[in-house]
């Protein structure tokens, strides 16, 4: 071995041992974010689980009439800044979580951007839920008026004992201020919610629901529909074998989401207008992209009308794969248009292109796919934020609406 | 069986092979974190970012787990999986960088680095910093990780001669960074 080998070798090893185990974070299992869910019911999670994953944020309103007149696929970033359109919300927002200046424990923080420019316009601190039994990371979803956001956390502090937070972002009309506020949203401890999204009017709240009383199992699990305003709650449940996730709106009347279980897979449309009810009778199928080869279903997003739905499929072949964010007619599953196309690595791109958020005019949406930008369109534009800035932020760790 | 039966035993079977994969990982997790995490601060230079690498690489193990042959095989896996994780890191911070010129600051000198250059291994690691991202690897995982060149190949995938003509360039570029050539 060479001089210059064995001094790399003795400063490689000496700076490593400056990291100390008794440093390090513990592991975060996952426990039901997306990428994979979990259904409690087949699988309790472990009180401890704790993992953050990439989520849907989704606000959906108004017509869906404002459609690009040519077809044109994607295939790539954009070289030069693309103008918003009409109907492009102005602002988006990102949360993540973050080890740095956390002294080992995540930090959550929440950022509101530019939709034109990317530009960065404020940067908040969220109290960051972090129990002994561990939390998972923070999401956002927001309404139909570009100003208003909410950031929620959950965690498990024991099999019967889970936890919520919810926090109003609210912004100023030039996206530079903004005020964070907790919400009184309140939840049976023993109650397990996940994938909130925030209807387009800002005035409901619509999640998934598990109840899970004893660690065996859970005893039913279903949809939540929460009026902020009065605290009302409408739930539609069932006890099938199974769960719902990747909760969105469609318009202010219904609400779309992937129902996983052993017999049945699919996203599903519900309408809100009666008083609640069975999740499965009260709801129909509507098009959905094909689950991938690791069985992991995309997210979906339904329009205000309901007629399409937007979603994304990968196809992977040796070593690569190709993802494509399509159209769907929402009755007949048939492809209406595809929107944008990618082709990388397999790795990259299995379970790694998703809609995130669509505006609530034309087609914009927010998308992850792998690289987070907007899609206008057809036409792509990268955006910072997502995953965060924040040098140590990584894909898993943050979430995105406008 | 009736329905809710056959429901139960899916269920059970389910939850037994996610018990399996959980305990797998968290052993992997037990036995390997901290030379992971070692590996990807010599890579990225950046401790809070080389610990969310390798997190975010155990989700990935646990999801996978399922599709690797060899269980023994997973600490090869997990390596890979925190050099790609790196390399997104990189390709990220790079794009960051783009659109949030603060960070620029960050890039050269991290005020949070306890390795001030104050010793022989801050000069080393910023040598690193030299290299291309491959030939970072290579380094990385020949004089750090000690894996021999089959190793590295089979780690990065490509052919033992590639490992040694990178290690060759990388060692030119780190003999003059250093003052060894």
């Amino acid at each position: 071995m060479t001089k210059l080998e064995e001094r790399l070798r003795r400063g490689m090893n000496r700076y490593s041992e400056r990291i100390r185990p008794e440093s390090l974070p513990p592991l975060r299992e996952p426990s039901g974010r997306r990428p994979r869910r979990t259904v409690r019911w087949l699988a309790p999670v472990a009180a401890a689980a704790v993992v953050v994953g990439v989520i849907v944020g989704v606000s959906l309103a108004g017509q869906h009439t404002q459609r690009p007149s040519a077809l044109r696929t994607g295939g790539g970033a954009t070289a030069t800044p693309v103008p918003p359109g009409p109907g492009m919300p102005p602002y988006y927002a990102t949360v993540f979580q973050t080890y740095a200046g956390g002294g080992g424990n995540p930090l959550t923080k929440a950022e509101v951007l530019d939709s034109a420019t990317g530009a960065e316009l404020k940067s908040l601190s969220v109290p960051t839920l972090f129990t002994q039994g561990g939390a998972n990371g923070a999401d956002i979803t927001a309404a139909a008026n570009d100003r208003t956001f909410v950031i929620y956390e959950t965690g498990t502090v024991s099999a019967r004992d889970r936890i919520a937070w919810f926090f109003l972002l609210r912004l100023a009309a030039n996206g530079h201020s903004a005020t964070l506020s907790r919400m009184r949203v309140s939840m049976p401890r023993a109650l397990a919610v996940d994938y909130v999204a925030l209807s387009p009017n800002g005035r409901m709240l619509a999640m998934q629901e598990q109840y899970c009383p004893n660690p065996g199992g859970c005893e039913y699990t279903g949809i939540r529909v929460v009026t902020i305003a009065t605290g009302a709650v409408r739930t539609w449940t069932t006890k099938e074998n199974g769960a719902p996730f990747n909760v969105s709106w469609a318009g202010n009347t219904r609400v779309a989401f992937l129902w996983e279980g052993p017999r049945l897979s699919g996203y599903r449309l519900m309408s809100l207008t009666g008083p609640g009810g069975s999740l499965l009778k009260a709801s129909r199928s509507v098009a959905s992209p094909s689950a991938e080869q690791s069985g992991y279903f995309p997210s979906a997003l339904v329009t205000a009308d309901g007629r399409t739905v937007i979603t994304s499929t990968v196809s992977s072949g040796t070593g690569t794969a190709t993802a494509k964010i399509v159209e769907l007619d929402a009755q007949t599953g048939k492809l209406l248009r595809v929107l944008y196309t990618v082709t990388g690595s397999a790795t990259s791109l299995g379970e790694g292109c998703n809609v995130l958020s669509l505006g609530p005019v034309g087609i914009h949406l927010l998308v992850a796919c792998p690289d987070f930008g907007r899609l206008d369109g057809s036409v792509f534009k990268p955006l910072p934020g997502f995953p965060s800035p924040s040098r140590s932020g990584v894909s898993q760790q943050s979430t995105g609406a406008w | 069986m009736t329905g809710k039966a056959v429901d139960a035993a899916a269920s059970q079977g389910e939850a037994s092979d996610r018990a399996d994969r959980a305990e797998a990982v968290r052993d992997l997790f037990r036995n390997h974190h901290l030379e992971l995490v070692r590996l990807a601060a010599m890579m990225l230079g950046d401790i809070p970012a080389a610990e969310d690498v390798v997190q975010d690489a155990f989700e990935r193990l646990h999801r996978h787990w399922r599709g690797i042959r060899e269980p023994s095989s997973g600490l090869a896996y997990a390596r890979s999986c925190v050099l790609n994780g790196c390399r997104t890191a990189h390709r990220r911070v790079a794009v960051a960088r783009k659109y949030a010129p603060r960070l620029a600051g960050q890039q050269g000198g991290d005020a949070r680095d306890p390795v001030a250059a104050v010793d022989d291994s801050a000069q080393v690691v910023a040598a690193l910093r030299l290299l291309t991202h491959r030939q970072r690897e290579v380094v990385v995982l020949r004089y750090y990780a000690d894996l021999d060149v089959a190793e590295i190949a089979e780690t990065l995938r490509i052919t033992p001669g590639a490992v040694r003509a990178v290690t060759s360039r990388a060692l030119a570029v780190l003999g003059r960074a250093l003052g060894e050539d």
